[in-house]
Order: structure tokens, then sequence, then C-alpha cells
């Protein structure tokens, strides 16, 4: 009775009151859960919609005219509003998304602006114009669903559980991924591949991105930059930028020794230029200034020199009025951190560390594609004005009147349906940003959300950005990545990730300034150099030096717990280089973690039991300093325990879980901690091809494939992150009673044996169903498609076969049976005729002449129509969709894989009397050989087999969580109070014999997945068939009804094995032999003309005319 | 080594494995035995045993027969013995319609007698065997108007035809040692006390063991206990879906059986006069 009572703890429902101080930190993953599982894409749209597109707003905010100085036009304000439809002219009703999905439009909001702006020589104030629409994200601020019940959702035909997260454009679901970049603004010092030591900074503001470079020339420091057409040595930048003197240059860069012998080669290389003022340095650097087309004023080369150092080198370093002061302590900083680099390995920077990575989200990237639209609009409009002002016109110009909302509409609709992003202004082509949401099962859906894309080219063979860092830890989930060429690019953010968007960054200024940051303004070049210092950064911008940079740290830290500072804002000192780093901008990754001061975490029974009880929310421990955020930097500067038990007078933070540095994925396999770790990997991208529920709305939904399982049941062995993920709700797989041994043959290589007594009772039955769609469209011409009742036969008068299926309205009816190639839509398009339309009986209005065009099913096996759906889309074209449905059990071929990358077909089907049966008459329902075991190492699996049994035995869920989870002594002793083994194996007798088997075997419940991949859809011969048109050649592919190719491997097994004529059977006559009827004039001309034999041989390639035909030349052979 | 007279009648259980688990009484198999079978021994030998029997289960041993043909009349009860079920819902006869409400359960299912049935049966005669089967829960709105077929089939075509739940066998008996009434399930091992006042643990129901095998995790127990299984002792336990009490199932079973042993018979015969 002790153990089942230990178990029963661990089975504790995490809602119940928590009695055990270990019990404190598990429910503040169940806090998050409240945030959602997707609320860094939510977050990140959010801010864009409500924040950052009123300051793209304001960048742009006003637009003048060289044809009238008066004119000008001013935006107040701007707004997003709640995604609507224009049912008619000027009336637009509310949308939901589902209503989207299913009449293939687009879930979007008008944007709409305030205006100031001249008529004639009014001014003029108008407020909501609209000037195009804005996808809007489901579950965003302006989404119809936000903070709506279940039951409100249900009404919208909406799940509860679905996150959210994505668009819906054109009516299908889109997700813009996660990508992951190397940060903005911040100096990176690594060594090219001739290893000389380099440093980089990629600048960007909103107007400009670029990159500028410090490279080592010899024993040289130069600068490189796109807009240079050659390297510059630095010491003329310094120079061109006002530094005339040279101690101050090596003041900025620094006093000791070896510092000024490393870089006094640089200063004698400006001597032997002969620059020595800012002007002659200005007009060497304007003489290699690269030319561009310039519009406007012409400047000067010095004008050009100086305006190229103010705005493009370096950027994001503000220069107010020629003030060079900030940019110039940047640069000498850059040339000091590559002379120390040169010195000493350890100061060159790891670009693969995730401190150096900043995630860009859906809301930056929509913001970016806003900014250049809204700039191209307001472009277009000014182009307007210039056009039209000065031309003498009846009505007073009115701007409004020109401001079309397709522009904006269309970019952006565009940009999300097709992936393919591209910013004029950064000169940016990014392809696949967005991607279809993937809606196999509730796990790939959210598996996709949870994807982090790496802008790495996939080409190279480097291992670096591929391996796992450390620096990843908790941040990004270890086992979720794909196999192949994206192995290790593309990765999956842990539970409990966290993305930040950008936060003002004024308040941070003047704080640091009263924390005593110095302003670097106010100090000369040594005293920012002087190792005494700690130079503070924001965001990649000096603000200037700290003198105690603890107590600064320590301040801002304290003001952050008390709320004086955004809980997202990093501060953390870098004492390698002497630096204090604090960063808030969008973009770093960060996961929360308990405080603990003197030993102690901050977080008591006190503050959970609250929890529990409602009073408390996770913002309340946030605000309270019981818990905050760290980014990867800050993380560095920490110590953080990962048990309670493991705090030391030095720890800073106690981890709130360990498991949850797994992903959502990762998250599903029970007992992962005791497997082969590529197992569990494998496990990662088998949870997304397994079939299952993919939300409450499924039976909604027309899709184009849909998976569903008939009867998806909650896995036995559950792990704490199932619960929060709600996998229980929507799960993907079945619980199946497996024995572990040999059977008959057909077990070899992983295949399972099933029992057919439990594929009778609908063990893996899946339904598919599949979409066709059919448009109706009007044509320019007045003519249109139609659809056409079914034919009759002439002189029986049924209904043809083809038609069977069909409604007197010549759409199928739901529920009927399809067959190969009957029809479902009965349309029939007018042909385009030159001659237009054909003249009818005279009075009457000429009739097009219709071709068939009709939709129809074909398949191996037939299909019931589901549904049938007559709506109208965006164009108010008609719209039918039908839904098709096939039932199908498992078959012999048909995919199955445990939670634990075990894979494996099925190999046979046997009745259930030839099952083996243990002593209860149990018969499993899966036989697995045992050979899947060793070589693969997945004791999970093996764990819980038994943890599921012993659920079973005492009736209550088994728990595998990652690190925890049931102990396998606990499990073993359950099983033996229950009369059954202690190591879970069974006495097992023969179905076939009804003897005893010599071995025990292990016997229990697995959970098992049906994978997408069927038999069904792969099942393919072909005798004769289509042959592609220019070759003729049997064509490729199943889905052509191609032939199957006998390779250049298979023909060297035939050369060698040395059947010559099968080899001239595949090769000639059943590929592409073709006969040719040739007139008898061409052949006898050919003795004459040897030019028409030429010619002959030309069009009809590999064939020869041969001589002795009399009338028709019938051989086509080939050399 | 184990004597003949164990390799002959006992299965053996081991930690590890079971030995002997094949039946060898066969003629000539071991020096001194005469294992052909004849009439007189069989009937001598063979016994059923009833334990337990009500309208759903039965227990019954048989005893005396080799493992082949218990595993026959196993593999019969299973596949072969007609039954009637619709869906997976074990039912009594025939079609039957629903009404609506929140939980559709077998209840409202309701026969609808065809051709000379209503005269053959009552209208109660025919239905689900339990009424209280969950079929479907209902949200407001919803309905479920339905006809359905009932078929008659055997286990052999889908397993919704099948007439029985569980079919054991098992036989079971335990030699034993010390202080082991813990490591076997309740009632299988008794303590008594002889006229000496040692105490002595005995067999008391070795029908009860689950053969958890949890002595072989004692060191000090291990080599003692001796787990074997009589080799032609079964215990049938048959559990009927409802139709049919089990008893009437295990006669046709056996009806089946001495129907395909005939058929058997008749084809040998058949065969023998063609050659």
């Amino acid at each position: 009775m002790e153990t089942s009572g230990k178990i029963n703890d661990n089975f504790q429902d995490l809602t119940k009151p928590i009695k055990t101080v270990e019990d404190k930190w598990k429910l503040l993953p169940a806090f998050l859960k409240v945030k959602g599982l997707v609320k860094q894409h939510i977050d990140s749209f959010n801010y864009f919609i409500n924040v950052d597109i009123k300051k793209i707003m304001r960048a742009n905010e006003k637009i003048t005219t060289d044809a009238d100085p008066v004119w000008y036009l001013k935006y107040l304000n701007i707004y997003v509003g709640s995604p609507d439809v224009e049912e008619s002219f000027n009336i637009t009703k509310p949308i939901s998304p589902h209503e989207c999905r299913l009449r293939d439009m687009t879930y979007s909001a008008p944007i709409t602006v305030d205006i100031e702006y001249t008529r004639g020589k009014q001014r003029v104030v108008r407020h909501n114009l609209p000037i195009g629409r804005m996808p809007i994200m489901l579950r965003s601020s302006n989404c119809v669903l936000t903070g709506k019940s279940p039951a409100e959702l249900a009404a919208l035909n909406e799940c509860p559980i679905d996150p959210g997260g994505y668009f819906v454009a054109n009516g299908t679901e889109k997700v813009i991924l996660i990508q992951e970049q190397l940060s903005k603004n911040r100096i990176i010092v690594e060594a090219d591949k001739k290893g000389t030591i380099g440093c980089s900074v990629t600048s960007s503001t909103a107007e400009r991105k670029s990159r500028t470079n410090i490279v080592t020339k010899g024993n040289k420091f130069c600068l490189k930059h796109n807009a240079l057409s050659e390297d510059v040595p630095v010491v003329v930048v310094f120079k061109a930028m006002g530094i005339e003197c040279e101690q101050e240059i090596v003041q900025l860069v620094g006093c000791e020794d070896d510092v000024i012998s490393t870089f006094a080669p640089s200063l004698e290389e400006c001597h032997k230029l002969h620059i020595y003022s800012q002007l002659q340095a200005l007009q060497y650097l304007g003489s290699k200034v690269r030319q561009r087309a310039t519009w406007g004023k012409s400047r000067t080369k010095v004008e050009e020199a100086r305006e190229l150092l103010a705005g493009v080198m370096l950027a994001h370093v503000p220069v107010i009025k020629y003030d060079f002061k900030p940019k110039c302590v940047f640069l000498a900083l850059m040339v000091r951190r590559v002379i120390l680099a040169c010195s000493d390995e350890a100061n060159v920077d790891d670009r693969d560390y995730y401190g150096n990575k900043r995630l860009e989200l859906a809301g930056q990237l929509l913001s970016l594609l806003f900014e250049d639209l809204f700039k191209r609009f307001n472009n277009e409009l000014k182009k307007i004005a210039d056009q039209t002002i000065p031309k003498p016109r009846a009505a007073q110009f009115d701007i409004v009147k020109h401001m079309r909302q397709d522009q904006i509409t269309n970019g952006l609709v565009h940009a999300i349906s097709s992936g393919n992003w591209i910013i004029k202004r950064f000169n940016m082509h990014r392809a696949g940003v967005t991607q279809v949401l993937s809606r196999l099962s509730f796990i790939s859906a959210l598996g996709m959300m949870t994807r982090v894309n790496s802008q790495f080219e996939k080409t190279r063979k480097v291992s670096g950005p591929r391996s796992l860092q450390p620096s990843q830890w908790g941040m990004l989930c270890p086992s979720d990545t794909p196999e192949g060429e994206a192995c290790g690019l593309v990765k999956n953010l842990a539970l409990m990730t966290h993305i930040t968007t950008d936060q003002d960054e004024e308040p941070i200024v003047r704080l640091a300034y009263n924390l005593g940051v110095e302003n670097l303004r106010l100090l000369s070049g040594e005293e920012i150099s002087h190792p005494s210092v700690y130079v503070v950064f924001l965001n990649g911008n000096i603000l200037g030096v700290s003198g105690n940079y603890k107590r600064l740290v320590e301040a801002f830290r304290l003001m952050r717990r008390a709320g004086y500072v955004n809980e997202f804002v990093s501060i953390c000192p870098n004492h390698q280089h002497r630096f204090v780093n604090i960063a808030s901008d969008g973009g770093r990754v960060c996961r929360p973690y308990i405080i603990v001061k003197n030993g102690k975490p901050k977080v008591q029974d006190r503050h959970i039991q609250e929890l529990v009880q409602g009073f408390r929310s996770f913002e309340d421990f946030l605000h309270e300093g019981l818990v905050e955020y760290l980014d990867v930097n800050e993380e560095n500067d920490c110590s953080v325990a990962l048990y309670e038990k493991e705090i030391t007078r030095e720890t800073t933070h106690l981890e709130i879980e360990p498991f949850t540095l797994l992903g959502v994925c990762a998250g599903l396999i029970p007992y992962p901690h005791h497997n082969q770790s590529p197992r569990n990997t494998y496990q990662c991208a088998m949870g997304k091809q397994a079939m299952g529920s993919i939300g409450y709305n499924q039976r909604n939904r027309i899709d184009t494939l849909l998976y569903f399982l008939c009867y998806p049941q909650v896995p036995l062995v559950r792990t704490k992150t199932i619960d929060l993920i709600q996998f229980d709700k929507l799960p993907a797989g079945q619980n199946a009673t497996v024995a572990v041994m040999s059977y008959s043959g057909y077990d070899i290589e992983d295949a399972l044996i099933l029992n057919k007594a439990s594929l009778d009772r609908g063990f893996g039955r899946c339904l598919v169903y599949r979409k066709q769609n059919c448009l109706l469209k009007r044509y320019a011409n007045q003519t249109f498609d139609r659809v056409m009742g079914p034919s009759r036969d002439a002189s029986t008068g049924e209904v043809i076969w083809r038609h069977r299926a069909l409604d007197a309205d010549g759409i199928c009816a739901p529920g009927e049976r399809i067959e190969n190639k009957q029809v479902l839509v009965n349309k029939s398009m007018p042909i385009v005729s030159p001659t237009g339309l054909q003249p009818g009986t005279p009075g009457q209005p000429p009739q097009p002449e219709y071709k068939d065009v009709p939709v129809s099913y074909k398949g191996p096996r037939d299909i019931y129509v589901e549904r049938v759906l007559v709506t109208s889309n965006a164009d108010e074209a008609f719209l039918i969709k039908i839904l098709e449905r096939q039932t199908r059990r498992p078959e012999i071929g048909d995919k199955f894989s445990s939670r634990h990358g075990q894979k494996g077909v099925c190999g046979l089907i046997v009745n259930q009397e030839d099952m083996p049966f243990s002593d209860l008459g149990i018969c499993p329902d899966i036989i697995m050989n045992p050979h899947g075991f060793p070589s693969r190492m997945t004791v999970g699996k093996l764990i819980e087999l038994m943890a599921g049994k012993a659920g079973v035995l005492h009736g209550h869920f088994g728990y595998g969580t990652a690190f925890g989870g049931d102990k396998v002594e606990d499990v073993c002793n359950a099983l033996v109070e229950k009369g059954f083994n202690y190591v879970g194996k069974e006495f097992v007798t023969s179905g076939i014999t009804g003897e005893p088997l010599t071995a025990y075997i292990y016997f229990g419940p697995v959970y098992y997945q049906k994978l997408k991949h069927m038999v069904l859809d792969k099942m393919h011969a072909r005798a004769k068939g289509p042959r592609a048109v220019l070759t003729r050649q049997p064509t490729e592919g199943r889905s052509r009804d191609g032939g199957l190719r006998l390779g250049e491997m298979e023909r060297d097994c035939l050369i060698a094995y040395g059947s010559s004529m099968l080899l001239l059977e595949r090769l000639m006559i059943s590929s592409d032999a073709f006969e040719v009827d040739v007139p008898l004039l061409l052949i006898i001309s050919q003795y004459f003309n040897p030019e028409d034999t030429l010619r002959l041989q030309t069009s009809f390639p590999r064939t020869y005319v041969h001589e002795h035909c009399s009338t028709t030349v019938t051989q086509a052979l080939h050399g | 080594m184990a004597s003949i007279e164990d390799i002959r009648t006992r299965v053996t259980l081991q930690e590890h494995g079971i030995i002997n688990t094949h039946t060898t009484d066969f003629p000539g198999n071991y020096e001194g035995f005469d294992d052909t079978w004849s009439q007189e021994k069989f009937e001598e030998k063979f016994r059923i045993d009833i334990i337990h029997m009500d309208k759903l289960q039965m227990e019954f041993d048989m005893v005396g027969v080799d493992a082949a043909i218990a595993n026959a009349l196993r593999r019969i009860l299973l596949a072969e013995v007609l039954a009637h079920r619709l869906g997976l819902i074990p039912i009594f006869a025939d079609p039957r319609e629903f009404d609506f409400r929140s939980e559709v359960t077998t209840e409202l299912m309701k026969w609808v007698p065809i051709g000379n049935q209503a005269r053959k049966y009552d209208l109660q005669d025919i239905r689900p065997v339990e009424c209280n089967i969950l079929i479907a829960k209902l949200r407001p709105g919803q309905e479920i108007d339905l006809k359905m077929d009932a078929v008659k089939g055997i286990g052999k075509d889908h397993a919704k035809f099948s007439p029985v739940e569980i079919t054991i066998i098992k036989p079971c008996e335990d030699k034993l040692a010390d202080k082991l009434v813990e490591c076997f399930s309740d009632g299988v091992i008794k303590v008594t006390e002889d006229e000496n006042g040692v105490r002595k643990a005995v067999v008391a129901n070795p029908r009860r063991d689950t053969c958890s095998r949890e002595v072989f995790r004692h060191e000090d127990l291990k080599d003692r206990v001796k787990m074997s299984r009589i080799r032609d002792h079964f215990i049938f336990s048959v559990e009927s879906t409802g139709a049919l009490h089990p008893d009437v199932l295990v006669c046709e079973a056996i009806k089946v059986l001495i129907g395909k042993c005939r058929h058997f018979l008749s084809e040998l015969d058949s065969h023998c006069i063609d050659t």
C-alpha cells in the first residue's frame, strides 16, 4: 500500500494544493500556459500593430511636393481596425477566421489614418481614411477571437485549444517562421579563412542597413565598407572625423604598450599618404567613395565623404550636427578589439554564441515590409501631387481621391501568401519566410509555431552554426531539429522561451546616467580606454563609462526587479572586454528564473498556494521580484541552480523546472532522459507526422488534405508537457498492448505484427479527407462557367455511370459513394473561339459553345462525399468545395511508430486466435521484434511500457516527465502488488500450438502513433501508360502514372549479368520506340538528295529509314 | 536434473525462462513409459471440473488432454462460434431504432422484426445484451436516426462476432519452501504448524497464483522453490458477451470441433479410396 501511495503522489494533478516544498515551482510552467505557447508571435504582432506602426507613420509623416510649396499632407495618426469583409459598397461586416478559411479569403483589417492636408488654400483634417488592409494574426489584440470564452469560440467555429499566431491569407493558414540572425549594431571580432583577424558591425536603423569592417592589411588597419571602392586606412577615417591629433587617436585606441606598437604602422601609413588635416582626409575619402546615381543637388567630394561618415558608416551611432565624437570612440573601440584579438585568441568572438543572435518575428518582418510599402505609397502620392498640381484643372486638387488601397493590401497579402519578402530600401530579398501551417496533427501545428529558421545557407559545409551551442541551454530544444541538410539550422524554441520586443531606450539612458555612468562627451580618449573603467553599451551604442560597474549592474537589476525598468531589459558585465552591456532591443531570447537571495529562493510555499488559489498571477511574481527573465547574455553573469538542493551561497537563480529545456515536440516523449539522444530527435520529426485530432473544429474544416485518427487516445504514460500543451485533449495515437517477441518472419527490420481483432475494434483506423475545388468564373466577354445536371443515356434514359453521384444541380450529393473517374462537379466552360460567340437562332442572343471540364475523382479506392460547400470568394466568384472522405483500416505496409523514434511498418496481420496470449488471456495488439532495442538503446520505451502497465493496473496515468517522472522501482513494485512480474515479463502461451513459450515475454501498453505514410497513397505499378510528348518516353512519377525507371545502376547489373536481350527490351523497345510513316517520295528523294535524308533524321532523331521499304517506312529502332 | 516424470508431466518455470514446454507423450519417447494413446486411459484420466458458472462467466478445468486439443477448443470459442453483434455492441438479435437523448445507450435500440420473426420471437426476446452501453453523447440540437441490420457471423470474419471475451488455459501447481506467503498472491501459500511447532508453508490454492515469479527475486528463496505447471491440466475461463450462456458456448465449440474432426475423417476416407 505504501508504494501505491507514493505513486499516487507523483500522479497528483497539477491543480491540487501543494504540500511539499518540492512542488512549489511546478506551477510556474502551468502559468506560462496561461500566456500561451505562441506568445512570442502574438506579442510581436501586437507590438507592431499597436506601437511600431505609429512609429513608422511618425517617421514618414509628411509629404510635400516641389510643385507647390504650400501643399502638404501630414499623417496625424494610424490605426489597425478589426477584421471585416466588405459585403457591398461601403457596407462591412465582421468576419471570423473560419469563414476566411472556407471562402478562400484573407483575414485582414483595414488600416486607417487621420490626415491633415491642404486642398487649395484650405487646410483639411480627415479622419479614418483607409489606406490598405493588414492581415491579422489570429489571437492577436485585433483578432475577433481574443478574449472569447470556449463557447463563443465554438460559435465562431474555432478550436479553443488552437494557439493562433498565424495568418489566413487567401484561405490558407500561413505562419511567418521565426528568423534567426546575427544581432545588429554589435561588434563581432572574428578570424577569416586565412586566419587574419577582422572586426565587423552591421548597423541597422530604420532607413539604412550597412556593414562596416575593420580589416588588417599586413600590419596596418583599414576600414572596409560597401560605399567605399577600396579599403581606407583607419587613421585617415579618424582624421576625417575631426581627430587630427595622433595622440588623441592613440589614446582612444588604448595606451598599453603592445597596443601602441601594433597600431604604430597604421599611423605611419597616414603620414606616407601625406594626410594631416581633416580636409585632406575628407578629400582622400571622397576620392574613394563609390559613385552612385545621385538625385537632387550634386555635392562635392568632401561633402560626400562627410555624409558617408555621418550617415552611412556605422549608421547606428548617432551623429548630431557633425559631432563625430561617439563615432570616433566606437571606431577606436573596434580597432582596439582587433588589436587585442591579434595577440590573444580568447578575444575573438564566437558568432554562434546565442547571445549574439536575434530572432526576427512576424511583427518585425511585417514592420519592415509595411514601412517599405508605406514609403512607396507616399512616394506615389508625392508623384501624383508633382504631376497634377502644375496642371490647370477645374476641381481643386484633392489628394484623398488618389489614395489607393490596393498597393499596401496586395503587398502585404502577397508577401504572406508567397513567402517572398522583398524590401527595396535594404535590397533585401528573402524567400520562404512564410510556410503553410501544417495541420497534420495538433503537434505539427504547434511545432511549426515554435520553429526557428536560420538565415545561414544550407550548402555551406561548416559545422559551427549547426552544432548545439551551450548557450542555447533552456532557450532552444536540444532534440528538435530535422535530419539532413537543415540539421541544426532549423531549431525549435524550448517550452518557456520568450522573445523580447523593442523597448524604449530613453528611460534606460536616463537611468544609466543617474546610476553614475559618465557621458562620453565629457571624457577624453584615455579616460575611455583606461583599464579601471568599464564602457557601458546600450544596444550596441556607447553610453559612457562606469567606474564602479558592480554597483551599476546591481542597482540596475534592483530597479528592474522593482518594476522601474521593463522586465525584459537585460544588463550584464563582460569582464574580458570590460564592458557593461545593457540590451533593450527586440528579438533576444529569454526565459524566467526564480530569484535566489542569500541561498534561499524567493518563491515560497505561500506564494504558490496563493497562485493555486488564484490570488496571484505570473505577472505578480514578476512585479514582486520573485521571478525574473534572463536573456542569454545575462545568464552568463548568473549562477543558476538546477534543483533546490544545489543552491549554494553564490547561487543567484533557481531553475523553475528542468524539463522546460525541451520543446513542445520533445516534451511528448516519456522518459526522454533514458533514451539515446538521436532517438528523441527522430521522435520530434515523427511526432509531426502522427495522425490524430487537429482541433475541436476539425469536422468543420475543408482542407486540401486532412488525416484524423478514428479513436485517438490519451497516452497512458503522460508528461507534464503533455498536460501543459493540452496534448491530452487533442491526442495523436493509441495505447497498444505490445509483446516484445519474435513472431513469424514478417517482423524483421522493425516490421510490426498487428492483431486482426484489434484492427476490427478500431486500432489505427483513420479518416482521410481530401478537398476538390471548383471555381465558376465569369469572363470578360460576358460568358461564364456553368454547371449542368447529370447526362442521361439517350436510349435508356438512365443517368450515365460517370454522373451517377450527381444531384440535379450537377454537384455531387453528400454521402454518395464515388468510384474512380466518376464526376463530382459537372462543370463546363465556354470555348474561346476566334470569332467570339457563335451566332444562335435569330432573335436570341448568341450562345457560346461549351466544353466539359468536369471535376472528377481519381484514385484506387472509392471515396464518399462528406460535404459540399457552395459559397463565393472575395472576387464574388462561385466557389464549390467538395470534401471527400475515405476510411482506412491499417493494412500491411502502413507505418507506425512509438514515441521513441522507433518506427516500423506493419509486416503481417494475424488473427486473434493465432496471437500469443498471457495468463490473463490478453492478446497483444502489436508484436514488436526485440532486435529493435539493443542498437537503438531506447530504454525510455521499456520504462514507458512498465509505467503504462502499472498505470493500467492501478487505474491512473503514469508520468514520464523528462528528468523526473515515476521511478522505475516504484513502478515495478506497483506491478508486483497486482500480482505481476517485477520486470514486466509474462508467462505467455502460443496461440498456434497452445503450448507455453520458452521465454517470458515483455508485455504491456505502449503509446503508438500512426504515421501519415500509408501504402494506399504510395502503391504504384504500370505496364503501359502515358508518355511524355517531347521525348516519347514514359512519364515520371506516381501522380502521372509514370513508369519505373531502369536506372544506371540497374543497367550496370544487367550488363554485368549479360542479359543483352533484356537490356535491349528495357532500354529500347519498352522506352521510346516509335513508328513513323514516311511518304515514298521522301525515300526516293533520299537517293538523289542526301540533304533530305539528313533533314529526315534530324526531325526524327534516332530514326533509321530503311532502303528496302516500298511504300512506308515502319522501322524505327535506335542505334 | 529433473526426473523424467517431471519432464513428462510438468512445465517448469525458472527464473529466466520456461523449460519442457513441449508435449512429449508420444510412444517410445521415454524408456519405461508407454505413452500410446488409448481410449481407456484417456477416459480414466480425462475430466472436466466446473469451478464456477453464471450467466456471463464460467470457469472450468479440463484435465488429461493434450495442449493442442485444449487450444483447438479455445480457438474455436474465439473465432468460430456463431454470435450476433451490432457494430461492436453485443446484441441478442435484429434491427432496431434510436430516439435521441443526451446520452444514447443501447437501451434505446428497438427491434423491428422482419418476415416471420415476429411470430417466432417476443419483442423483449431480441435486444442488446446490455441496456446501458453508451453509444454516443449528443449535444443539444443533434440527433441520431438510424436503422441497423444485425448480421450473423463468426469471429474469423470480424472481431465483433467473437462471442467470448476471455479464454484462458492455465495449468498450475507450486512446490515451495518456507516464508513464501508474501511472494505469492493472496491465498496461494498457507503457513501451517506441525506438532513440533515448526512453521511450514504449504501450497493452499495454486489456482490463485498469477505467475509473478516474485520468489525468484529473493536470493534465499530462489533455490528452495520450484514452480511448475501440470502439462495436461487446463483452466478455461469463458466469458460470454451475453447472447448465449457460456456453457452453451462451450458445447457449441465442442460441437464445432467434433464436426471438424468428422469432416477431417471423411476427407481422409475419401482420399484413401482415391489412392
